[in-house]
């Protein structure tokens, strides 16, 4: 055999690599699922209804369920299926997540209480961004997470933190979500 | 053991795996938990008969489990990998790559 021929084999096996891992990765939806729950977030977060911290306890578990549900689906229905094993880091890293946010928040000022779950959900898409070396979900994380902080170290009102990081933060994510979707359609 | 003497990585690959397309599709399948015969068919740009040959064969090789079942009153099959399968695409990945590289340190 060739150098230039194996060059070649390893080249097309490489790009079927590729092409699989991309067809795994549905990482649209998790991004249009939770960008979608926190801008209706600006509404308990403005002081309208439920609690920010009642809606998140609500919300984010649901968000979870949505999430793998449509993602086994959409597995199916395109012919390739895969390990279980990101689907179950992205639970528990959510959750950790959002216990430490929420452990965080118990102990501190309401700002924190406002802004910690937005945090939650930064940090849980930069491990995931991490782990499935995906640059777009950490750009999307990254943002979530310093506009958090801007606000924190801001001193802004908690009320007015958690509107802008629910609006701003969720444009971004579904933004976000949305460009994953296109570039999986146009594959 | 001098270079000369050392083994060709040619003499490592393997003749059930080293084919294109079978490789091509131990390449997918190592990625995933399974695929579907429709999705391996479009991957590859195969015609049908083409990857049914190629997926017996790989299953004769015990490198690939099918599984023929139905699904809302439709035939679908699904191949995955075996542990074997696992083995035999990472070896033969290995030995492309030293059969490179030392063709190019040839060179």
């Amino acid at each position: 055999m060739q150098s230039q021929e194996a060059a070649h084999v390893l080249e097309e096996v490489e790009r079927l690599r590729r092409r699989a891992r991309a067809d795994l990765r549905h990482l649209d939806i998790p991004l249009i699922v939770f960008g979608l729950l926190m801008l209706v977030s600006a509404a308990p977060a403005s002081g309208s209804g439920l609690g920010l911290a009642q809606y998140w306890l609500i919300a984010a578990p649901l968000g979870m369920l949505v999430t793998i549900g449509l993602s086994l689906r959409l597995g199916r229905n395109g012919g390739i299926v895969g390990s279980s094993h990101p689907g179950i880091a992205g639970v528990v890293i959510t959750v950790a997540a959002f216990a430490a946010a929420g452990a965080a928040s118990a102990a501190n000022s309401a700002v924190a209480a406002a802004i910690s779950p937005m945090l939650a959900i930064g940090a849980a898409y930069l491990i995931l961004a991490w782990l499935g070396h995906a640059p777009a979900l950490g750009a999307a994380g990254a943002s979530l997470v310093l506009l958090g902080l801007g606000l924190w170290l801001d001193g802004a009102a908690a009320e007015r933190a958690a509107v802008v990081l629910a609006v701003a933060g969720g444009a971004t994510v579904l933004a976000t979500g949305a460009w994953y979707w296109h570039v999986g359609r146009s594959r | 053991m001098s270079e000369s003497s050392a083994r060709h990585p040619a003499t490592v690959l393997d003749a059930t795996v080293h084919q294109r397309v079978r490789l091509g599709i131990l390449a997918v399948l190592g990625e995933a938990r399974r695929a579907d015969f429709a999705y391996l068919r479009d991957a590859l740009e195969l015609t049908d008969g083409n990857l049914s040959r190629q997926l017996q064969a790989l299953e004769e090789a015990g490198l690939v489990r099918i599984e023929k079942v139905f699904e809302q009153r439709r035939p679908r099959t699904w191949a995955a990998l075996t542990k074997e399968g696992r083995a035999a695409l990472r070896a033969e990945r290995e030995a492309l790559r030293d059969l490179v590289s030392r063709l190019e340190g040839v060179r």
